[in-house]
């Protein structure tokens, strides 16, 4: 593990590293602070300029926008009441009330703070926990395997919002759909390419990603109405911006000594949640504001969502923890716990690195470098982008007439640079639209993602697990480990139903009685 | 997501439908998969994950367009959530300007290769502008064309070359060659 960090610790301390750490950081914050664009749109943004890059720089510099664009979220949830991601969610309910009270200042260090700890304190767990997962996933095989993704497929939809399991469903079939086109792997022919030659490849995850997140985004707030004055910002929403240049961004030790253990609770909390498939920040930060708020004395609880610190402090060090917990399955199976990592896992194939517990034996400076980079990062956001949060919050009040197009013409070249094939743009815009009228559905487009990204493996470990047992379907049975992940997944797939079932038999006993 | 629920479940139902109209029309191309004589007798084959999917696709999406038209008593708002503007009212939706950017979007795919990169995008960021609102040209023109610039320039720094547009060029390279080149570059690397 030493040799591991040192190895780590060797490729991130040079400049250009460094370097991609800032920069990554910085873009996230920005990207992240738009209101709309998460980091699944940062990220997507920020690939096409990664392809020139060495695969460690280019995931150091996708961690950092990961991490960067949740800290930036934050930030307008606090100024404006605006989350740019929905894992800042919760950040709103102490942060706005508390900028709204003239402690913009203050909000912001708090969130700093609390994001600082709960992402040092998650990678210290990662560095920990990682390596072991790992060592325990590098006897899987293809069945194994296969149930692994059906489980990180079927996880994501158990923690969908309430009422949307089934579109989640939906959603990620639709996805596992759409990995279908191309060549197939066994028989090299040719499924649903519609005698295109620009299908023979399959869609590319970078369209997808970029036309189903960073644009049907920017074509919402188009539908929605870029405001009267071009901004789209809440109306009499509070520009604290202004505020800030004369507020200190500091805490005081009591302060900071009164949050600390809300901290500690909701890193380990949120880094857990975050290794959990599926379920990811924005549970996370739910979960533990809720937590912090049931655990407080009644004097503290009736602060919550008038401007408590600890209402602040635990989301936002939950929502942190939870995004480098969620590094865990990716790095170590493979798996995505959800469409931010999932991005990040295309970025990787996309690189030529084969992801799964093999990337710590292959490719050991890729692996310990977004571990390492992660430290780096935190500090990174702490003490150079809190200074510059005045001058960056200024962004939030770019009008949005003009914000929009500039959005949908990174979105349109980040694609067409990549492959320099108009029929790109036009299956772009296609999906586009097609994600507009989902997402005007109310369906999710995670899932999606992740099934689209997951398709492939799981067809190819499908093919493999059938092959090698002559054809039979007694692999899903046959080995323990495979067995036990495929009851997770049937499990996780009723549970949604389950958990319904005492509301459903007490309201029919009420009607009936 | 719409903020209303009663234009919500309107999508929702009509989303629904062309979800499951999909769902079957992909189950129908999975049919039309070619297979080889022995590929039809194997225990998995080039059809086998379409027809899971087209299966599992249509019953989910089926069951989707029942619940949806089910008469539901109280149409559930989510939970309200402190600092949450939960607005019920209808809203107003721009579908003109966003018919205007789909034109436009589809007017730079097809000019990026007969105008060039730096008149294409500049025309596209000056015109989308406009569309959404913008009327001081001096704001239009200054923010538009420099950073069209700034990009051109940076990709040109990162060695990443831009032809010319076709109706410029001297020697015009069909764009079907272009692609053909990076295809081919493409499978060298492979």
């Amino acid at each position: 593990m030493f040799d591991g960090i040192l190895l780590g610790l060797e490729t991130v301390l040079r400049l250009d590293s460094l370097l991609l750490v800032f920069a990554g950081c910085a873009a996230g914050t920005i990207i992240g602070m738009l209101p709309g664009l998460g980091p699944i749109s940062a990220i997507a943004l920020m690939i096409p300029i990664t392809y020139g890059f060495d695969p460690a720089n280019g995931m150091i510099l996708l961690a950092g926008v990961y991490y960067g664009a949740i800290f930036g979220g934050s930030t307008s949830s606090i100024l404006i009441n605006a989350p740019g991601v929905a894992g800042t969610v919760a950040t709103a309910f102490d942060g706005y009330p508390l900028a709204q009270q003239g402690h913009a200042g203050k909000a912001l260090a708090t969130a700093a703070w609390a994001s600082f700890a709960g992402g040092t304190l998650a990678a210290v767990m990662l560095v920990l926990l990682a390596p072991y997962m790992a060592d325990f996933a590098i006897g899987f095989q293809s069945p194994d395997y296969f149930a692994l993704m059906l489980l990180g497929l079927s996880l994501v939809t158990a923690f969908a919002a309430a009422g949307q399991h089934l579109k989640a469903l939906i959603m990620t079939c639709l996805g596992l759909m759409l990995s279908t086109v191309g060549t197939d792997l066994t028989a090299g022919v040719a499924r649903f390419t519609f005698g295109q030659s620009d299908l023979i490849d399959g869609i590319s995850f970078l369209l997808l990603a970029m036309s189903t997140f960073a644009l049907s985004e920017a074509l919402m707030m188009i539908l929605r109405g870029v405001g009267a004055d071009g901004t789209g910002s809440p109306a009499g929403s509070n520009p604290s911006a202004n505020l800030l240049d004369k507020q200190s961004l500091s805490l005081a030790p009591a302060e900071l000594k009164s949050i600390a253990p809300t901290i500690s609770r909701s890193s380990v909390l949120g880094f857990f949640i975050g290794v959990l498939p599926g379920a990811g920040a924005t549970i996370a930060s739910f979960l533990a504001y809720g937590v912090e708020k049931n655990l407080a004395n009644p004097s503290d609880r009736k602060k919550f969502g008038q401007g408590s610190l600890k209402g602040l402090a635990a989301p936002e060090s939950a929502n942190n923890a939870a995004c480098t917990g969620s590094f865990v399955p990716l790095l170590t199976l493979g798996i995505p716990g959800s469409g931010t990592t999932a991005v990040l896992l295309g970025a990787l194939i996309a690189y030529g690195i084969q992801p799964g517990p093999q990337l710590l034996v292959d490719e050991p400076r890729i692996f310990w470098s977004v571990i390492v980079s992660m430290y780096f990062g935190n500090i990174i956001l702490l003490f150079l982008n809190l200074p510059l949060i005045p001058y960056i919050a200024r962004l939030l009040f770019i009008p949005r007439t003009y914000l929009v197009p500039i959005i949908i013409f990174f979105s349109l070249t980040g694609v067409y640079l990549v492959s320099f094939n108009v029929f790109d743009l036009y299956l772009m815009i296609f999906f586009a639209i097609i994600a507009l009228f989902l997402r005007l559905g109310d369906f999710p487009l995670a899932p999606l993602l992740l099934g689209f990204i997951l398709g492939g493996m799981l067809e190819d470990n499908l093919i493999r697990a059938i092959t090698l047992n002559d054809g039979q379907w007694h692999f899903l049975w046959q080995r323990g480990t495979t067995l036990i992940l495929m009851l997770i997944c049937i499990l996780s797939l009723v549970s949604p139903l389950l958990l319904k079932l005492p509301t459903y038999i007490r309201k029919v006993s009420r009607l009936n009685g | 997501m719409v903020d209303n629920p009663l234009i919500n479940n309107i999508y929702s139902k009509s989303s629904s439908i062309i979800l499951l109209i999909i769902a079957l029309g992909y189950g129908y191309l999975a049919q039309q998969i070619p297979l080889d004589f022995w590929s039809e007798e194997e225990a998995i084959n080039a059809r086998s994950l379409p027809y899971l999917l087209a299966l599992t696709g249509s019953c989910l999406s089926f069951a989707l367009v029942i619940l949806s038209f089910l008469p539901r008593r109280n149409i559930q708002l989510e939970q309200d959530l402190p600092g949450q503007d939960q607005s019920t009212t209808a809203p107003t939706h721009d579908w003109r300007s966003l018919a205007l950017i789909l034109g436009l979007m589809v007017l730079f795919a097809i000019s990026i290769e007969l105008l060039g990169f730096l008149l294409s995008s500049s025309l596209f960021l000056v015109f989308g502008f406009y569309i959404l609102g913008s009327r001081s040209p001096r704001s239009i023109f200054l923010t538009a064309i420099p950073l069209v610039l700034v990009i051109w320039l940076l990709l040109d720094t990162m060695g990443i070359y831009l032809a010319e547009g076709s109706l410029f060029a001297v020697n015009p390279v069909p764009p079907e060659a272009v692609t053909a080149a990076v295809r081919a570059t493409e499978l060298k690397g492979q």
